[in-house]
């Protein structure tokens, strides 16, 4: 008896090109395709529930036991969540390599980076695949990027669809919906399926998509993407850190790090990129091994915000000149971005709060103990690029 | 249990009947196809019956599985035989490239309209009448109305209750939509796309559907979508004149097409129409917005098309003026006019609704309630219709220029026409009498040209190699 545990990795070798349709004990089914790699052709499985699954080959037997991972990524209302309920906040980097020989150095790199995510360009698939594999292991999900060919997603999605950290994100195409829905019917993880494109290319609106996947460079257009759509937004490219020749690749360091906390606390989830042309052995986004930057080392202070976020926490309208996000009573938290304010003022039921002021661009975190009554003002260094985290201490 | 593809499966469950049903019960049904899935509302239909509808687009076997608050709703599971679609069944009409349309198998759709707002809430008799005078017209759209206006006393509505100022809009009338159904489901059987107008201005009030809360209007909306999305010749248009609603803003509008565009599973076409002062005033949506398919346009100038067709969408003109005599300008065109805005529209590359207003016959204004037609203008529209279906088109659905010219004369009366022909062999011209429906060789041209005409109006000149 085959045992795999809940969202892992059941693989086995089949004789040439197979379908075979899984049925859990409680009526479920998943259906799987067989595909080529070099020349053996295997088939692999993400059980989904725990149980006995059947399946017509060979001894036709799995036993899925309990999982020791948060599962793949869902979609909840315009959040993620892991499977398992975990909220999930996504910090991508972008990693358009194509050379094997520095993927083990990125790879490293990214266990070692704020990134839980990264965007990677569809390659070679054994590349692809063993790339997959180290970050899971890493704990790093994958978001591929599919180019608008029928056969390429088949073979792709069937040969990767059973890595519980993969998200699928088509390459902007005008046969969106019939691409989007064939993923759908390969993968049987079902996992996240996006489109990269403009609102007004692409709508994003149809059920075939789970989230939205959008250039955006001015990141305030967030609020109205989340109002209009009611997904999670997923900013995959806003410019990159670097010196580029183009406008889009040479972005100030502060200001590619400052639209990442913009969109953020504007509720949406913003893609790190970088692009310093003389880094030894490349640019990271264009496949370097490691980020040379300073963005990607002071998005550190937001993987630990983002590490520390109560669940339920959305964006609120209740300060119009500062982007806020806030468990209303319990949690608030507020990115002031280019604006030098002297001071904020909250207003809060009485009690007993832990403010942190935090430096975004400077790393700092001053934290104080404050009692309410019905207001609390802030005060403020005078500088850019500030955010204030207020939490209920009592 | 097999089912044509997009044909309509329907499921059918007991539950719980206290309370409000519609408002108090999740219930919804997700049908997977290999590894997709598509979940559907379903809907309280009544009497302690759950009902949830499907429409399948890919032949095989889907399974699916039932989830609710209710417990005897949650959980239950079975399949369903997606096999091929019938000779006449060739799915829902979608939008073909940036300005046509076609049907899901890839047959073009001729998008030739007519408007019969409020023909579902007459008399059985006349509804048949209706349904009878349709197929024998070259119509392949009914734009049609789901809420009574201000002046109608109709025994049913979508809302519990009959009389202004006691409905309650929490609540459907089942009845009102099973008969409703039916008839989206005779046009279905006729071939005819049911364009359901879920929102009109008409109501000032005296209904007051015209100004429920926003969570009236998205429940009201739910319902709709789960009842009648399944069936494959639905549109939506959200709203009629919707300039015309003081209560509701561009926002509200935005809103609302954002939620049908949310219930709906398979995205079926989805406009808003605009009201005009004649001559003076218009003021159409922004038809660029991504949930927005198709334009719906209410104008009096089928010229206007080439200048709309910057937006790359479908356009059509949904009310251009009806044929008629009417006391109201909007209803009282000749059928020379209103055919001749028909071939100025579709020359130009877009589409064109028909109606119908005489006010003084047996069966009242056709735009109104069906009825009969008395009208010279639809078989004027039969004509254009088939001229249109038989030109050569290229892949993205527009007129083959290479191989085929149009050119429409309006209401001048020139003598003759000088073109400039698209190098390469010459192109065997004929003579479109658009009044008298005839199709007269006068010979082959290539180049710069003169083409000798019999000066009269309405004549069109058609060149193909």
């Amino acid at each position: 008896m085959t045992e795999v545990e809940r969202w892992g990795l059941f693989e086995l070798e089949v004789d040439g090109p197979a379908a075979v349709a899984f049925h859990h004990e409680s009526g479920a089914s998943s259906y799987v395709e067989s595909f080529r790699a070099g020349d053996r052709w295997l088939l692999r499985f993400m059980p989904s529930l725990e149980g006995t699954w059947r399946y017509a080959l060979s001894d036709g037997l799995l036993t899925c036991t309990p999982a020791t991972s948060p599962g793949p990524i869902r979609r909840s209302a315009t959040t993620f969540r892991r499977a398992d309920g975990t909220p999930y906040h996504p910090l991508t980097t972008t990693w358009f390599g194509d050379s094997v020989e520095r993927w083990d150095e990125a790879g490293r790199a990214l266990a070692a980076s704020p990134f839980n995510r990264v965007r990677l360009r569809a390659g070679a698939l054994d590349d692809l695949d063993r790339q997959v594999r180290d970050l899971l292991a890493a704990d790093i999900a994958a978001e591929i990027l599919l180019p608008p060919d029928e056969s390429v997603i088949r073979s792709l999605v069937n040969r990767l669809a059973a890595y519980r950290n993969v998200t699928w994100c088509l390459d902007a195409t005008p046969d969106a919906r019939r691409l989007a829905e064939l993923i759908a019917e390969c993968d049987s993880s079902q996992h996240l399926i996006s489109i990269h494109a403009a609102p007004g290319a692409v709508d994003p609106g149809p059920p075939w998509f789970t989230h939205l996947s959008v250039p955006l460079e001015n990141l305030r257009g967030v609020s109205a993407l989340r109002r209009d759509y009611c997904k999670p937004v997923l900013v995959d490219a806003c410019g990159y850190e670097g010196d580029g020749s183009t406008p889009d690749t040479s972005l100030r360091p502060e200001e590619l790090l400052t639209r990442i906390w913009e969109g953020t606390i504007r509720g949406a989830h913003v893609t790190h990129g970088e692009w310093y042309v003389d880094s030894d052995g490349g640019p990271w986004s264009a496949g370097g091994p490691r980020p040379t930057g300073v963005v990607a080392q002071r998005l550190r202070l937001l993987r630990e915000v983002l590490d520390e976020l109560p669940d339920g926490v959305e964006p609120i309208d209740d300060y119009r000149d500062a982007p806020t996000l806030a468990v209303p009573g319990s949690y608030y938290l507020q990115y002031l971005g280019e604006h030098q304010f002297p001071e904020r003022t909250f207003t809060l039921p009485a009690g007993s709060y832990q403010v942190d002021v935090l430096d975004v661009w400077n790393h700092t975190v001053r934290r104080t103990t404050e009692a309410v009554t019905d207001t609390l003002t802030v005060r403020l260094p005078g500088t850019q690029y500030q955010a204030i985290q207020i939490r209920r201490a009592s | 249990m097999s089912i044509e593809k997009w044909a309509l499966h329907e499921l059918a469950l007991p539950g719980p009947a206290d309370g409000n049903p519609f408002a108090d019960v999740e219930f919804q049904v997700t049908y997977q196809y290999q590894n997709r899935l598509v979940t559907v509302d379903g809907f309280y239909d009544g009497d302690g019956l759950y009902r949830a509808r499907f429409s399948p687009d890919r032949e095989g076997e889907w399974s699916y599985v039932t989830t609710s608050t209710a417990p005897e709703l949650d959980g239950h599971r079975g399949s369903l035989l997606c096999v091929p679609p019938g000779p006449d069944n060739h799915g829902p009409v979608g939008v073909h490239d940036a300005h046509h349309f076609a049907y899901a198998d890839g047959t073009r759709y001729d998008c030739i309209g007519t408007t019969c707002y409020h023909w579902t809430y007459e008399s059985k008799d006349l509804q048949e009448l209706t349904l009878a005078s349709l197929r024998s017209a070259p119509f392949d759209k009914v734009r049609m109305c789901l809420l009574p206006t201000e002046g109608m006393r109709p025994d049913r509505l979508p809302f519990a209750g009959t009389t202004p100022g006691s409905v309650d809009v929490s609540r459907y009338d089942p009845a009102f939509f099973q008969a409703f159904e039916a008839r989206v489901a005779d046009l279905l059987a006729s071939g005819i796309q049911a364009d359901l107008i879920l929102f009109h201005p008409y109501d000032r009030g005296v209904w007051g559907f015209d100004r429920m809360t926003p969570e009236e209007d998205a429940a009201y909306l739910r319902y709709v979508v789960a009842r009648l999305a399944a069936y494959r010749n639905v549109w939506w248009s959200l709203s009629n004149e919707y300039d015309f609603n003081h209560e509701k803003t561009i926002a509200d509008w935005d809103r609302l097409l954002q939620q049908v565009q949310r219930f709906d599973p398979y995205q079926r076409l989805r406009s808003i129409h605009n009201g005009t002062k004649m001559y003076e005033v218009f003021t159409p949506y922004d038809f660029g917005k991504p949930w927005i398919t198709h334009q719906s346009v209410q104008h009096w100038d089928g010229a206007e098309v080439a200048a709309w067709r910057s937006c790359p969408k479908p356009v059509v003109i949904d009310e251009i003026g009806y044929e008629g005599n009417a006391g109201r300008r909007w209803g009282n065109l000749t059928a020379d006019e209103l055919v001749h805005r028909f071939w100025q529209g579709m020359t130009a590359g877009g589409y064109v609704g028909h109606g119908e207003s005489f006010v003084d016959r047996e069966t009242r204004a056709w735009i109104s309630v069906g009825g009969r037609l008395y009208g010279e203008s639809p078989e004027r529209i039969a004509f254009v219709r088939d001229v249109f279906a038989d030109l050569p088109r290229s892949a993205d659905g527009e007129i083959d220029t290479d191989h085929c010219v149009v050119h429409y004369l309006g209401d001048r009366q020139p003598s003759a026409v000088e073109l400039d022909l698209p190098s390469g062999g010459p192109f065997r011209f004929d003579l479109i009498d658009t009044r008298a429906l005839t199709i007269t060789p006068v010979g082959e041209y290539s180049g710069s040209c003169r083409i000798p005409l019999p000066t009269q109006p309405y004549l069109a000149l058609r060149g193909t190699r």
